[in-house]
């Protein structure tokens, strides 16, 4: 499905309204859901890279336990960010496909009636 | 026949302010910022001093970081009050939850650095990991840009 053109969108009926509304929603939910993994992949890489090292550091004797610990914790608080940065970008990914899916409501009914509805 | 589907638009269009997100809160985000900078001069220190910095050296740049991140603590708290029982209360609390974390990992690097400085008095580099509380407190900073940028 191709994107739809917002200013010459006048669908005949439901179905093609329908059509619209899927193309536009499925589209927008790729092209942010694609960015969100992007972030979130880029930050857990950096963790794992980040623990792992602690690990090996620990190992070889170049920090103690208690230094180790708190690397950990602060590591653990890091995972916990990450995690609430991806719950907050689902929402936004859910606004913008909801946004996007009104603007192809609205371009719809401007089109056919010449009303620019401001909701 | 041909405007059939209006009619379940027209109910659509009753829910369509419908909001998910809270907006953009310029306090949030420059109190947030503020404490991300200041976590940027705790590693700058390192690099710039040419002995091992003291706790003393730290020690405003962690008055600064606290502060912000308190006073962005407040108003997010203000603000998820202000969106309780909308659709984007949930969203409001995440970026409450998220300034919550930043100032628990700032507290445990703080005591942790407290502790080394009686114990040792020297700190290098690797001594904290830095990049860790600079990340954490990033969260809520990048979800304040993500309320800015979006498309009204």
């Amino acid at each position: 499905m191709a994107d739809i053109d917002l200013a010459s969108f006048r669908p005949g009926n439901a179905s093609e309204l329908l059509d619209g509304i899927l193309s536009t929603a499925v589209s927008t939910a790729l092209d942010q859901g694609a960015k969100l993994k992007a972030t979130i992949s880029a930050d857990l890489k950096a963790l794992s890279i980040a623990a792992f090292g602690t690990q090996a550091r620990l190992a070889a004797g170049e920090i103690d336990q208690s230094e180790a610990d708190f690397l950990l914790h602060m590591q653990e608080l890091n995972l916990n960010s990450i995690l609430l940065k991806l719950q907050f970008l689902t929402y936004a990914l859910a606004q913008a496909v909801l946004d996007a899916v009104f603007a192809v409501i609205r371009a719809a009914v401007r089109n056919l009636t010449g009303f620019d509805l401001n909701f | 026949m041909r405007h059939l589907w209006t009619m379940p638009l027209s109910a659509l269009l009753l829910s369509g302010c419908v909001s998910l997100l809270p907006s953009y809160n310029v306090e949030i985000a420059d109190n947030v910022d503020a404490t991300g900078s200041a976590i940027a001069k705790m590693a700058a220190l390192y690099d710039v001093s040419a002995t091992p910095p003291t706790f003393a050296q730290f020690e405003p740049l962690y008055v600064d970081a606290l502060a912000g991140i308190t006073s962005a603590e407040r108003v997010a708290a203000s603000q998820s009050k202000l969106y309780d029982g909308k659709p984007s209360a949930a969203a409001a609390q995440t970026i409450s939850r998220a300034i919550g974390t930043c100032k628990t990992a700032l507290l445990a690097q703080l005591a942790f650095h407290r502790k080394k400085e009686l114990e040792e008095k020297v700190f290098t580099k690797t001594s904290f990991d830095q990049a860790r509380l600079a990340e954490t407190c990033n969260a809520p900073a990048v979800m304040e840009t993500a309320l800015k940028e979006r498309k009204p």
